[in-house]
Order: C-alpha cells, then sequence, then structure tokens
C-alpha cells in the first residue's frame, strides 16, 4: 500500500508505534501550497491534531533550516474539525472499525479570536462597519454614527459622533469614500425614520476643527431602512427597506443648491396649522437626545433628495443587501420572503432569483470574495450559503445555529471562513468545510459578568443579543443589545 | 351371496349390473335386452310401490293405475322368460368358460363389488310380486268391508277426488279455435274497404273458471286500505280502469229500519272492497258457524271416519302368509357366480399367489419403541393419530445448565405474568440429584389437560385481544410533514421590571408588535430585533387589552385601559401616507373646530349617554393618540371588523352596556344588546358575513347584525369560556376555557363541539387562528403554549384535520399565570406570546 513516512525515532512525540494500533489515513488538502504527496498513511491512532500537524510540516519542510516557519493545520474528517485523538474518533464514529481508510482533509489553523477590547455604548449597537483601516464605523439605536479609532478603541472615546434629526434610532451604517479618500469623507447611516442620512466629516485627523454635518437626506422609503450599501467608487448608494422596495440614488459630485422634495408634514392633525407648530418649534428647540455624551444636539437635515431607480419584486422586508465583488454593475439582495435576488444596475433589472422557503426570512447577507457564493443569516436560526452560478442549485449548505442571524461578514480574502453573530450572543467563526460545528464560537452571554449593565443611563433595557457583526481578517467587532462593541483579534486563513 | 334386503333405491345400480356379464360376453340376444328392459322397469315400479307405501295417501294414483296394468302384464311374461335367460346365460357361460377366463377374471371384481347377481333381482322380484299380488286381492277382499259403509273402491275414488283437485281445464278444451269456421259472426258492411263486409263476432266469454273471477264488477283497486278513498267520490276502479262510484249509501235510520224489516239483514255483512252490504250466502254461514265452534270450515272433512280394515278383520284373514310360487329352478342349480369365484381360488393357488395353510409370520420379539409401524389402524382412511407431547428440552431437566435458570427479575417477571401469557409454564430448578427433586404438584392438572387434548374437548378459551395499540391511534401526519410551524424563540422583547403582559398585537404588515402591561404602558416593538421603537403611557392603570386594525392602508391600535378606549396609531414610525389616512379616518367625526368631545352620536339610543368620544390634548395628539372613548366600566376586551371601520369592546362590570359596538369614522357608538344573557365573556366578529359572536360563561351565540336576530347558541360543554377565535373563512370556531379544554367547532356541522380536547394543565388563556396558514395555537397558565395544525377541507363532508405539532416552553409561571396573550404575525408561521413573567417572546420556524 504505502510506506510509513515516520520511524519511531522521528516520532516527534516519541509515542511508539509498536504497542499502538495504527490507522490507514488519507491526507490531503484543498490549497496547492500545502499539498503533499498522495498516498496512504498508517498513523499511530493515539495521535492528535499537533502531532498530525508536526507530520505534514516535516513532510513540507517547514523548519527552521528550510528558513519557513512552521504553520499549524487544522484537520477535518467528514466534515467535522478532529478534536482529540483518532483513535477517539474512531470510536466515536467508526465503531472500532479501524481498517477502512480515514480521508482527513487539512486546512491552515484559523486562530481563536482574542479579546482587544471593548466599548460601552449608551444603547444598543445596531451596525458596524471596519471598511476604513484603523477606524470603527457604529450606529447605534441612540440614533447617532460614532467612529472610533480602532487603535484608542479601549479608551471609548469617539472621534465624531453624528447624530440623526430622529430619536427612533439608525439600524445602519456604511462608509460612502473609499478607503483612499482622506477629505471630505462621506459616510451613511439608515434610520427607523424612513430616511438614509449622509454625512459628510472634513478628514478624519484628530485635529480637525471644521464640524462635520449631514449633507443629504435621501427619502423614498415608506418602511424603516433596514441595510444601506455604498459602490466602491463612493458615488452610489443602494438602500434596502422593509417595505421590499431598494432605492437606487447616486449622490452629486458638488453640493446642491436646492431639496429635491418638500420636507414630509409634521404633523398630520388637521386643524392644526404648521405655523403654530413651527412657532412652538421656534420657541422650544429640540432637546439633545438623552444619554448622548458630549451634548450632541439632535442633528438637522441634509438637502433632501429623492432616489434614482427603486428596485421591488421582493415581497417582503428586505434584510440585507452586498454589492458583488466581482461586477461593479451588480448587486445581491436577500428578504425576509426567503428569496435572494440579483439585480443588474445598468439595466435595472433583477436578474437572478432564488426563492427559498417562504418562512426562511434573510436578515443579512454577505459575498465571499473568492467564489461569489452568498451566504445569508437566518431567521429559522440557519446560515444559508447560495450558489449562484448554476442556475438549478438553491441552498447550497446549511450551518446549524441555535438563534436567528442577524449579522454576518465572510473573511475578505478565503473562500471558506465567516463571522456570524447571533441573537444568543454567539459569535461564530464558521469554516464551510466544516459545516457541522463552527470553528470558534465566543459567547457574549458567558464572559458577563456581575456588574454588568442591565439598563442603560436612559432606561433602555440591555440584554444579550447581537446585532452586528463586521470582520475585515484582522480584527473583529461585533456589537448588539448589550450596548458594548467588542473587539477581537481573530485572523482568519 | 349378496344381502337380499337391497333397497329399491339401489337396484338402479343392481339392474346395470345384470347387463354386465351380458355385455362382456358379447352375445347378448335380442331376448336378453327385452329382458333388461324389463327388469328394469320392473325395479322402477317396486320403487313406485314402496314410495306407496310409505308416502301413503300422498300419492299419484293415476301413475298407479298404469303401473297396475304393467305389472299385470309382467306378471303374465316375466317368470318363464327369465327363467329361460339363465338357464341360456348358464349354458353359454359353460361353453363359454374355456375361452374367456381371462376376461371373467377381470370382471369378478366388478361382481363381488355389486354385489348383486340374478338371483338377487330374483328374490326381488319375487317380494315386488308378493306386493302385487296384494294389491291384487285387495279388490276381492274389499267387499268383505263394505258392509260397513262404503266399498274400498268407493273409498278410494273418493280419497283420489280428494286429494287430487286439478284445474278444470275442460273449458280451455271446449273453448273453439274460431267461430269464423262456424259462421257464428253476422257479416257487417266494411268501413275501410267499400263494398266489402267484415264479420263481427260477439265478445268472449272470459269463462275464468274460478268463482271471484266470474264477479261482475270487481273492483281492482288491489290490497290497499280502502280509509284512502274515503273523501273520494269513488272507491276504486273495475276491470276497464272505469271509475267505481260509492253506491248510494243510506243514512242511520235507513240502516236501523232496514235491519228491523229485512230477516235477511243480520246475515249481511259489508264488503268493505265495493262499499255494500253482501248478503252471506248458507255456505258462508255455515263456515262461520264452524270457525265459532272451532270445527274444520270444511264441510266435508269428517274427523271420525271409520277405520277401514284391509288385511285384519273378519274375512280379510290370509290363507297363506308364503307364496305358493314353486321354487325357482336356480334353488336347484349350483350357482355360476359361486363356481367363477373357486376357479379364481383355483386359479391362484395353482399359480401360487395363494398358499394354503401358510405359518403366520412370527412376532419380534424386540419393538422399536419409537417407530409408528406398531400402529395397526394406520391404513384407516379416517384415522388421526393423537397430537404428541414435544420431546423434553433441556430447560426442564432436573439439574438443568447455569444459563437456563431464571434470574430474579426474570422470576418476578414470570410471577407477575398471567398464566395463559407466560413463556415457559413452569420455573426451572436446578437440583444435584434426582432424588431430591421434589413431587410434581402439576401432575394431575396436566395429565387432565392433556386428556381433554387428546379428546378434542372444547374448553373455553381466555380470548385476548390482539390488537396493536399503535394501530388504534388515528393515522396523523407527522409534524414534520407540516412544517413550517413555529418551533424555538428567537426574540425576546423584555419589559422592565418584568411587569405582567397582558396582551400582545402584530400590526397587519407583520412589522411591529405592540405590547400593553400592567405599567399602564403600551409600547411597540420591532418584530425582528425586539426593539422598543415607541410608547404610550396611558396613565391610568393596567392596559387590559389591545389590538392592530386589521386593515393594512392605516396603521391603528386600539387599547383597552379602566373606563377608557384609547384609539392610537404610531405615526412616526410609519409611511406619511398610512398616517394621513389613519389620521383622516379617526378625526374626521371631529368638528372641524376646537371642539375636544364629543357625545356618542347615538343620543338616541338609550343608555349611551355616559359614551363619550373625547379628543385628547395636544401632547398626547403629537405622540400618536388619536382618540379616548371614555365608556363604562373596564373595557376587557376588543375585536375589530375586518374592514377596520368598527370594532367592538366588552366590559363585563357594565352591567347591559357591557357589549358595545363603536364606529371610528362616525365615533358613534352602539348598545347591541339591551339585555344580555349572561356576563358576556368575548365578542368576534365573523370575517365575512355581518355576523357577530358574543361568548357568555358556557354558550356562544351568533347574531345576524343586520337582521338584529339570534342565527344559533352552541354549547359549548365547558365552564368558563376564556377565550374565542373565528377560523378566518368563518365556518370553524375555537374556544378556550378556564377548565382547561378547548373546543373546536364546526358551525356547519353541529352546535356542539366538533372536539373538545383536553391537554393543558392549567387554565387556558388564549387561542388564536393563524390569518392565512393552516395553524392555530392555545396558550395557558400551565406556561405553554401549544401549536395545531388544522386543515379545513373544501369537501364538506371531510371532517377537519386536527394535527398537534409542538409544545412550546419558555414562559416562567408567576402568581400562578403563565402566557397571557398569543397573536400570529401575519404571512409568516410564527408566533408572539405574552406572559406574566414580563416576557414577550417571538417564536419562530
Amino acid at each position: 500500500m504505502s510506506d510509513i513516512p515516520m520511524e519511531s525515532t522521528s516520532n516527534p512525540t516519541g509515542v511508539t508505534t509498536g504497542s499502538v494500533s495504527q490507522l490507514p489515513v488519507n491526507l490531503f488538502t484543498r490549497s496547492s501550497s500545502d499539498a503533499i504527496p498522495q498516498s496512504t498513511y498508517f498513523i499511530p491512532s493515539s495521535w492528535r491534531r499537533y502531532q498530525l500537524s508536526e507530520l505534514i510540516n516535516k513532510v513540507l519542510q517547514n523548519n527552521a533550516e528550510q528558513g519557513k516557519k512552521p504553520v499549524p493545520f487544522e484537520f477535518l474528517i467528514n466534515g467535522e474539525v478532529l478534536r482529540g485523538s483518532l483513535e477517539n474518533w474512531v470510536k466515536r464514529n467508526r465503531g472500532n472499525d479501524e481498517e477502512t481508510t480515514i480521508d482527513v482533509e487539512y486546512v491552515r489553523s484559523t486562530l481563536p479570536p482574542q479579546e482587544v477590547g471593548r466599548v460601552e455604548v449608551e444603547d444598543w449597537v445596531s451596525g458596524l462597519s471596519l471598511s476604513r483601516n484603523g477606524y470603527i464605523l457604529l450606529s447605534s439605536y441612540l440614533s447617532h454614527l460614532q467612529i472610533l479609532p480602532l487603535s484608542s478603541a479601549s479608551t471609548s472615546s469617539a472621534l465624531y459622533t453624528l447624530p440623526l434629526p430622529t430619536s427612533l434610532g439608525a439600524t445602519c451604517c456604511t462608509w460612502i469614500s473609499p478607503s483612499s479618500q482622506d477629505k471630505d469623507i462621506l459616510l451613511a447611516a439608515g434610520g427607523v425614520d424612513r430616511l438614509t442620512h449622509v454625512y459628510t466629516i472634513p478628514s478624519l485627523s484628530p485635529d480637525n476643527t471644521t464640524a462635520p454635518g449631514e449633507l443629504y437626506t435621501l427619502h423614498g422609503h415608506t418602511g424603516p431602512v433596514s441595510s444601506i450599501i455604498a459602490s466602491s467608487s463612493g458615488q452610489e448608494l443602494i438602500s434596502g427597506s422593509w417595505d421590499g422596495n431598494i432605492n437606487f440614488y447616486v449622490l452629486p459630485s458638488a453640493e446642491p443648491e436646492e431639496h429635491q422634495i418638500p420636507s414630509e408634514p409634521l404633523s398630520y392633525l388637521p386643524g392644526q396649522n404648521n405655523k403654530k407648530r413651527r412657532k412652538l418649534e421656534k420657541e422650544n428647540p429640540r432637546e439633545p437626545i438623552e444619554g448622548l455624551l458630549d451634548n450632541d444636539s439632535t442633528g438637522v437635515g441634509g438637502w433632501r433628495r429623492i432616489s434614482d431607480n427603486v428596485f421591488s419584486a421582493h415581497k417582503d422586508k428586505i434584510g440585507g443587501l452586498v454589492w458583488d465583488k466581482f461586477d461593479n454593475n451588480k448587486f445581491w439582495s436577500a428578504s425576509w420572503d426567503g428569496s435572494v435576488r440579483g439585480w443588474d444596475l445598468t439595466m435595472g433589472v433583477n436578474d437572478v432569483t432564488r426563492q427559498g422557503p417562504f418562512d426562511k426570512s434573510a436578515l443579512c447577507i454577505d459575498q465571499f470574495a473568492a467564489n461569489g457564493t452568498l451566504a445569508t443569516g437566518n431567521m429559522d436560526r440557519t446560515i444559508c450559503l447560495w450558489d449562484t452560478r448554476q442556475s438549478s442549485s438553491l441552498i447550497s449548505l446549511t450551518l446549524p445555529t441555535t438563534s436567528p442571524v442577524p449579522s454576518l461578514k465572510t473573511h475578505p480574502t478565503s473562500s471558506f471562513t465567516l463571522a456570524s453573530a447571533s441573537y444568543s450572543g454567539i459569535i461564530q467563526i464558521w469554516d464551510i468545510r466544516s459545516p457541522k460545528h463552527s470553528l470558534f464560537s465566543v459567547s457574549n452571554a458567558n464572559r458577563k459578568k456581575e456588574d454588568a449593565r442591565k439598563v442603560t443611563k436612559n432606561g433602555k433595557v440591555l440584554g444579550e443579543r447581537l446585532l452586528a457583526v463586521d470582520w475585515n481578517g484582522e480584527v473583529l467587532v461585533a456589537g448588539g443589545e448589550d450596548g458594548e462593541v467588542g473587539i477581537w483579534n481573530a485572523k482568519g486563513a | 351371496m349378496a344381502p337380499r334386503n337391497a333397497t329399491a333405491s339401489s337396484s338402479r345400480a343392481a339392474s346395470s349390473s345384470i347387463s354386465r356379464p351380458v355385455k362382456s360376453n358379447g352375445i347378448a340376444g335380442p331376448s336378453t335386452i327385452r329382458n333388461k328392459k324389463r327388469a328394469v322397469q320392473e325395479v322402477s315400479e317396486d320403487e313406485d310401490d314402496e314410495e306407496f307405501g310409505a308416502a301413503g295417501s300422498g300419492i299419484d294414483m293415476s301413475d298407479d293405475e298404469d303401473a297396475e296394468e304393467e305389472d299385470e302384464e309382467v306378471d303374465e311374461e316375466a317368470f318363464p322368460e327369465f327363467d329361460s335367460e339363465i338357464e341360456d346365460d348358464n349354458e353359454q357361460d359353460g361353453d363359454d368358460e374355456t375361452q374367456e377366463e381371462e376376461e371373467e377374471l377381470d370382471d369378478e371384481e366388478s361382481g363381488s363389488e355389486s354385489g348383486y347377481n340374478s338371483s338377487d333381482i330374483e328374490a326381488m322380484y319375487g317380494e315386488a310380486d308378493e306386493d302385487d299380488d296384494q294389491e291384487d286381492y285387495s279388490p276381492i277382499t274389499s267387499p268383505s268391508s263394505s258392509h260397513k259403509e262404503l266399498s274400498t273402491d268407493e273409498k278410494l275414488s273418493k280419497m283420489i277426488a280428494k286429494n287430487s283437485i286439478k284445474p278444470d281445464d275442460s273449458l280451455g278444451t271446449d273453448a273453439k279455435i274460431s267461430r269464423a269456421k262456424e259462421g257464428v259472426g253476422r257479416l257487417v258492411p266494411s268501413k275501410l274497404v267499400e263494398g266489402g263486409y267484415k264479420r263481427e263476432y260477439d265478445d268472449y266469454e272470459a269463462g275464468y273458471g274460478s268463482e271471484s273471477s266470474t264477479e261482475d264488477n270487481p273492483n281492482t283497486v288491489g290490497n290497499i286500505p280502502m280509509e284512502w278513498y274515503d273523501d273520494l267520490p269513488h272507491i276504486g276502479y273495475d276491470v276497464n280502469g272505469r271509475k267505481i262510484f260509492r253506491p248510494a249509501q243510506g243514512d242511520e235510520l235507513d240502516k236501523f229500519l232496514s235491519n228491523t224489516e229485512d230477516p235477511a239483514a243480520w246475515t249481511s255483512a259489508e264488503d268493505k272492497l265495493l262499499q255494500q252490504s253482501v248478503q252471506l250466502t248458507d255456505k258462508e254461514l255455515d263456515i262461520i258457524r264452524r270457525l265459532e265452534r272451532a270445527e274444520n270450515p270444511d264441510a266435508d272433512y269428517d274427523p271420525y271416519q271409520p277405520t277401514i280394515e284391509w288385511f285384519t278383520g273378519e274375512g280379510n284373514e290370509r290363507v297363506m302368509p308364503l307364496s305358493a310360487a314353486p321354487e325357482p329352478k336356480r334353488r336347484f342349480v349350483p350357482s355360476k357366480w359361486e363356481h367363477k369365484k373357486i376357479m379364481k381360488i383355483v386359479k391362484a393357488i395353482r399359480e401360487g399367489r395363494i398358499i394354503p395353510n401358510k405359518p403366520s409370520a412370527a412376532k419380534p420379539t424386540v419393538y422399536a419403541i419409537w417407530s409408528e409401524s406398531d400402529q395397526s389402524n394406520l391404513q384407516h382412511a379416517m384415522y388421526m393419530p393423537a397430537p404428541q407431547l414435544p420431546p423434553p428440552k433441556t430447560i426442564e431437566s432436573y439439574n438443568p445448565p447455569e444459563e437456563y435458570l431464571l434470574t430474579e427479575e426474570e422470576k418476578k417477571e414470570w410471577e407477575e405474568t398471567d398464566k395463559e401469557d407466560r413463556k415457559i409454564d413452569f420455573l426451572p430448578a436446578k437440583y444435584d440429584s434426582l432424588r431430591l427433586v421434589p413431587g410434581y404438584k402439576n401432575l394431575v392438572q396436566e395429565r387432565f389437560e392433556r386428556c381433554l387434548d387428546l379428546y378434542l374437548a372444547p374448553r373455553t378459551r381466555k380470548v385476548k385481544l390482539n390488537i396493536d395499540p399503535e394501530s388504534l391511534i388515528p393515522k396523523l401526519p407527522a409534524p414534520k410533514e407540516l412544517k413550517p410551524f413555529p418551533i424555538s424563540t428567537s426574540v425576546v422583547y423584555r419589559h422592565p421590571e418584568s411587569s405582567r403582559v397582558r396582551s400582545v398585537s402584530t400590526s397587519p404588515d407583520g412589522l411591529w408588535v405592540a405590547t400593553g402591561s400592567e405599567d399602564g404602558i403600551v409600547r411597540v416593538w420591532d418584530l425582528g430585533n425586539g426593539r422598543e421603537v415607541w410608547k404610550w403611557n396611558l396613565k391610568s392603570g393596567a392596559i387590559q387589552h389591545l389590538s392592530f386594525s386589521p386593515y393594512k392602508d392605516e396603521c391603528l391600535l386600539i387599547a383597552l385601559v379602566s373606563g377608557k378606549i384609547a384609539v392610537l396609531s404610531p405615526l412616526a414610525l410609519v409611511s406619511p401616507s398610512v398616517a394621513a389616512n389613519t389620521l383622516t379616518h379617526a378625526n374626521t367625526a371631529f368638528a372641524s373646530s376646537a371642539a375636544t368631545t364629543k357625545i356618542g352620536a347615538g343620543k338616541d339610543i338609550k343608555g349611551v349617554e355616559s359614551i363619550k368620544w373625547v379628543r385628547p390634548n395636544e401632547s398626547e395628539r403629537e405622540r400618536g393618540v388619536l382618540v379616548y372613548v371614555e365608556v363604562p366600566g373596564t373595557p376587557k376586551q376588543v375585536s375589530w371588523h375586518r374592514k377596520g371601520d368598527y370594532f367592538a369592546t366588552v366590559a363585563s362590570d357594565a352591567s347591559n352596556k357591557s357589549v358595545l359596538i363603536h364606529q371610528l369614522s362616525k365615533h358613534s357608538t352602539q348598545s347591541p344588546f339591551k339585555k344580555l344573557p349572561g356576563q358576556v365573556q368575548k365578542v368576534i366578529f365573523h370575517p365575512s358575513k355581518p355576523h357577530f359572536f358574543v361568548a357568555t360563561q358556557r354558550y356562544i351565540r351568533q347574531y345576524d347584525l343586520s337582521s338584529q336576530t339570534l342565527v344559533r347558541t352552541l354549547q359549548s360543554g365547558v365552564k368558563w369560556i376564556s377565550s374565542l377565535d373565528l377560523h378566518p373563512r368563518g365556518d370553524n370556531l375555537i374556544i378556550g376555557s378556564y377548565d382547561k379544554k378547548l373546543a373546536w367547532f364546526d358551525l356547519d356541522l353541529s352546535n356542539k363541539p366538533y372536539k373538545t380536547l383536553r391537554y393543558h394543565t392549567k387554565a387556558l388563556r388564549s387561542v388564536v387562528y393563524h390569518p392565512t396558514l393552516p395553524l392555530f395555537a392555545s396558550a395557558s397558565d400551565d406556561g405553554t403554549i401549544h401549536i395545531f395544525h388544522c386543515t379545513i377541507y373544501q369537501d364538506l363532508m371531510q371532517n377537519p384535520l386536527i394535527v398537534p405539532l409542538k409544545i412550546l416552553r419558555g414562559h416562567k409561571i408567576t402568581d400562578g399565570i403563565g402566557v397571557l396573550d398569543l397573536s400570529w404575525v401575519s404571512g409568516k408561521p410564527w408566533l408572539v406570546s405574552s406572559g406574566a413573567d414580563g416576557e414577550v417572546r417571538l417564536w419562530c420556524s
């Protein structure tokens, strides 16, 4: 069959092969750089991940003499990560059948996330973005956007706090301007008030003096905004709403002179004219929102703009949107009606439709950068992968979770790993090659200390639910009902 | 040789066997055939005679007469011929013997089997002769008995006449075939052929033989009660189908007069069929008289007939008991058949097939005990061996191996099972030596039962119902096949201080959840992530109940507090067009000026004066409080009409104004019931008809609001109804009760529940149908929610299918109260429940 590549002398752990039974093992990998010669190895049944990893490194000659660092590997058998010894696995899954060859896939190991810091916010965190290196953008139900520098994140001093002109709360946020742009940076937040607010920040340097402000207010939705995404050029913005519509906005290159639509009436009560109302408003200017730290007043609206295009095909709330990572003229949407649709911006049509079960309400969507597979987090406690290239396939893989997944983020480069946050307060990092269990899971609820806040200063009840997660391959941030943004160092392969 | 007492019935076989040797010889002359025929005839006559003897007077005499005639003929010829035949046969046999020995040998068997030969036939014939003789004698002897009354002949003919009543067919035969030949008809000029003539005849006499059919004018109405014609002028129809009119009837006086004057009146009877009185004939009167005396109604019947002495008595003595016929010749000649038989034996001895004086086989001294060869009667066709006992097994040994012994548990189990159910009927025990084995106490009983087995004695058997209990459970589809339905908690809407949440409602677009808790605050939550987005503090005690308007173009919420109904709308959350619709709907009825209060529009209706539609103050209006309706008592339930304009409230402590129907667009309130049948628990509008359901403690009444009538009363069979919901199609209704029951009513089926389910361990608080999917849920004080699937078929013949799907646990029981209210999310298989623990949960599939 095969030669045994290891003698007992070269066995790094010193386990003697004579007394221990040996198992036929087929080691293979999908990455070309780490491939070892294909054959069946007889491996002592007491070996664990570490020994197997050493073996592969030895075969690859990743040692100091060759000038390469040993790489830790994870081993997957039948889509399950090997946690104990091979012997245990055989006992559990094969009933002591030691003769059948075991196919073991090995992948470069992902290190478990390590908590770096936490930032307290006075209300629920609704959206997070890490797309600009070194900064965290967060939106919260306190109706404001905050920009936190990642370096001093643990001190929780916000670089900017941008209030929304509403008290209902912001639901999502995004950077609009590309990372290369340093000045007059645009960013946006969607609110429960059915509007998308676009802000401009002169510069992110701390010694900036000019105040940031709301530049545009994007109208058009009849329900709260659930998701906004910006194109890579920073000129287009797409927002999805609870009314099932997706609005497409093109931001003007120069600041406009006038509003596109009149303002919405503040009161609909008959017999109450607006004059009186305005007078009242003048007398009692709007009070600052409770809980904001630096006495920021409620923001005022920017230039009112209407949408340039409306895409409507979904029959329920839009859960999430994602711009296609290969085609700038394409984006994907996931909805509560259980469907995932692909839209062509140039034609303005819905060209791909994948309709899942009607109760598989998707709360969020993301796309793997490597192969274009879509991942949705669903209300029915699953993460579904949608293969959009094949016309026949619907849901290619389902990862089971314990509670609904309101937010997930794929690894920016890998085609296998993704991070998800769930309503039960657990952040999980998945390798889709091992769909039964997540690679790591970090629970918010377990970490809670005795003196943890139950209620914020303004009386909001806090819980353990997570609402937002973002991951740029290095840093992972997650926040939610607990009013905190947790920051972890998590490197995915 | 052959049985002489051969019965007549087997004589046919005999006749065929007679013909056999003749045939085989192949020289049968015509005389033999004749003889054979005759023999057959005679035999059949024999049969007849015997039948006559057996059947007595019940025989057909016409045949008998023929038989007698024939008998006489045969008597004359048969003897000599038959005898000569036999001689011939013998002679022929003698000639042919040597040639046809083998054939004879073949025939030997059949001859012996059938067991008849000519002598037997003759013997029989002789008997028959004797019978014939007797009959022949009887006319001779009969005159001796004639001195009594009638001659035997007369008696016989009388008997014949009595017993063989034949329809009088003389009329039929006498009837002329054609009267034209006789020229009876008269010639009449033809109507069709000019100058031609046509013969016309008188009508045929029907000539029915029976008396009844010759009656004139019979009523052919049939055997029906004649009262049917009581109020008709006619009493039936004659043969031609014409009506027979009622004959004139005299009055009572006429009847009386006729009774007194007419001497025959007392012997007349009324014929109901013809409605007239008929004079009874003497014969009929005689029959009546006889019947009265309990006699045979037949006048000719003589119960005291004299005995006819055929063979006894004076003059009938028999002179000679034996036949005087001379001995037949065959008695003296050696038998041909015996000769054949002997010859056969001789032949067999010669050939060595029979060994005379053969010594009998010596019995073996040793037997094979288990062999069955010694069972002598094995060849018997009906032999059935006794069932054998099974051979003993190891377990039955007095010293079985250890593994056969029962453990303590097995012993206990053995003792507990019924005697019939035990796998082994003894307890295996181990003894070191046979002498230690105690006496077997069941021996006698066992032997007795074995005897009964061998005897095939039927014994009563304990009939065990061998029914698989699984098969009795109705076949329900598995819950897996009925997905989706709510399975687990996805979102928890947390209330501060865990105040009891009495009511929950989801908006018709499935975006918002409104809850009303005991701290007096109505909260609106984001359904998807559990964020509290809006709230109203109504500041008047606990929120009793709240409900979103089912109308999708408006966003209206009604909350009930003590003495007030609040119409609310989360204006900031909804789109401007919806907000405008809502405001227009709720506010148009207010006077355009600043009038803030409006007294109930139904002023003319007695009892609604105290109901006021009040405009809230400006700060409240800004928050979205649109209208307050001040009502007596504490309203406990609100139910919307599907169009979102009318809503009904129930305040059980407001006596006769407990049920109120409000119209939002006109700000008017009506009290539909002047007097209520009891304490009203819940009300609900029919989803499509103008009907209104009112649930009191035990009954549900369905009213038609347009015609103001009670349609039906449903008898729930529960003690106290707590909740009520109507299927969105309107034909089915479920109620929950405080006595732990849930009852399903099929309104088309019955006023009683189609099904009453009892599965909660505590009082039910809420039952709800899903607005679109085939699901319903019930919540109870035991902290659980039960989810059911319910398919209602379009086919009215098929009962609704109810399948329990899931028990949702999660709500904590606080102060004995568990889950208080339920609400389905429209369009999704999701359920929102509120509990006494201050939690509102969203259950997702």
